[in-house]
């Protein structure tokens, strides 16, 4: 088993917020690679335009840095970027596997 | 955000911002979403702003790393994230795996379809490529094996045998409760990658086998997890193959379909009520 600190130093995140060295950072190697006469790794020919599942305006959405929470542009008003059911709030989980009165909804878009 | 931490016994201090301020000693959680970059001075630029983000990366991270109650811990999702990490600990542990190859030569990859028949190829992160016109993303794709040309060399592929499926299941894991999803396609793409038309997707709430929450308990575990969206596909037998572990994966919209508690379970993790 390998020890969570030496984990840290061999497999750091690339990226976002990484808690070790940055591994992006590229690796000097003097190995002579075989001459493909190719450009693109195969994988990139299955590189399609993404999907739009639920279009967001991106300008429309904003971040409120008091509250912690997102907002959304909506008939002029910026609202919160949830939407709620009713006007009380789950705090816990609960014994019932589905919640039948109050819901939240996150739109993870 | 300020920070200001003193080495005593351990480390003591905090940070700040313009809304909020936490004692390192509070904190009880840490909950690992979606962070993004450093936002720096606008006159760090080059060479000066790369170094500056290094320093900060190591300095908060480093205090960070040394909390408890990450959800999860950034070093283990790091870990966790290598497919071929997940699949041999899966695999290991009892749960049905793809047969899979990891090769940039194409020879090879052209006799394990042979082996294998149908196949496909699966990136190994599910970034994108930023294209001239516009971002591009890869999903899994069925494989025609006359395809398998010297472009295979360039880097490393993941290929897979392509499973039969009745239907897909997105299993969400939180501090071992299991909410799973079963997510039904119709379409041809979807049926490959249900990640290229979510509008075709219907969503039902499905029971998990036994035998199934015990390998899948056993890997979180293995894989020092407290969260995990996990996919698996259902065979027209009714097997269970397990595909991927995502340590950070979207559960939102999976808890709008089905109504699943995830929302609820993730806050009780955070507090401390279970």
């Amino acid at each position: 088993m390998v020890s969570p600190s030496l984990r840290a130093a061999i497999f750091p995140l690339a990226d976002h917020f990484p808690l070790a060295e940055n591994p992006s950072a590229a690796e000097k190697n003097s190995e002579q690679h075989h001459q493909t006469g190719v450009t693109r790794p195969f994988g990139l020919r299955y590189a399609v335009k993404p999907t739009a599942h639920s279009p967001v305006k991106m300008q429309a959405v904003h971040y409120d840095e008091q509250r912690q929470i997102g907002l959304i542009d909506h008939e002029g008003i910026k609202k919160p970027f949830t939407t709620f059911d009713a006007p009380m709030t789950i705090e816990s989980t609960g014994e019932v596997a589905r919640p039948t009165y109050d819901e939240i909804h996150d739109y993870d878009h | 955000m300020t920070i200001t931490a003193e080495l005593g016994t351990q480390w003591a201090g905090g940070l700040r911002t313009k809304h909020r301020s936490v004692q390192l000693s509070e904190l009880t959680a840490a909950y690992y979403r979606r962070p993004t970059r450093f936002n720096f001075p606008p006159q760090l630029a080059g060479a000066e702003l790369h170094w500056a983000g290094q320093q900060a990366r190591l300095g908060l991270g480093g205090l960070l790393a040394n909390t408890s109650g990450w959800f999860n811990h950034p070093h283990h999702m790091a870990y966790a994230e290598y497919k071929p990490t997940q699949l041999a600990t899966a695999k290991r542990l009892g749960l049905t795996v793809p047969r899979t190859l990891i090769t940039n030569d194409p020879a090879s990859a052209r006799a394990f379809s042979e082996e294998v028949g149908a196949m496909v190829y699966k990136p190994f992160a599910s970034g994108g490529i930023g294209d001239a016109e516009q971002p591009r993303a890869v999903y899994t794709n069925v494989v025609d094996p006359n395809d398998l040309d010297d472009s295979v060399r360039l880097t490393a592929h993941l290929f897979q045998e392509h499973i039969a499926k009745a239907y897909e299941v997105r299993l969400t894991v939180v501090d071992q409760q299991f909410f799973a999803a079963r997510i039904s396609t119709h379409s041809k793409s979807a049926n490959i990658d249900w990640r290229t038309d979510y509008d075709s997707l219907t969503y039902d709430v499905i029971e998990v086998p036994h035998h199934v929450k015990t390998q899948v308990s056993a890997l979180m575990g293995e894989l020092n997890l407290r969260y995990g969206a996990l996919d698996f596909a259902v065979t027209p037998e009714g097997a269970w193959v397990f595909f991927e572990i995502n340590p950070n994966g979207q559960w939102g919209w999976i808890a709008h379909h089905t109504k699943l508690p995830i929302c609820e379970a993730i806050a009780d993790a955070l507090i401390g009520t279970r």
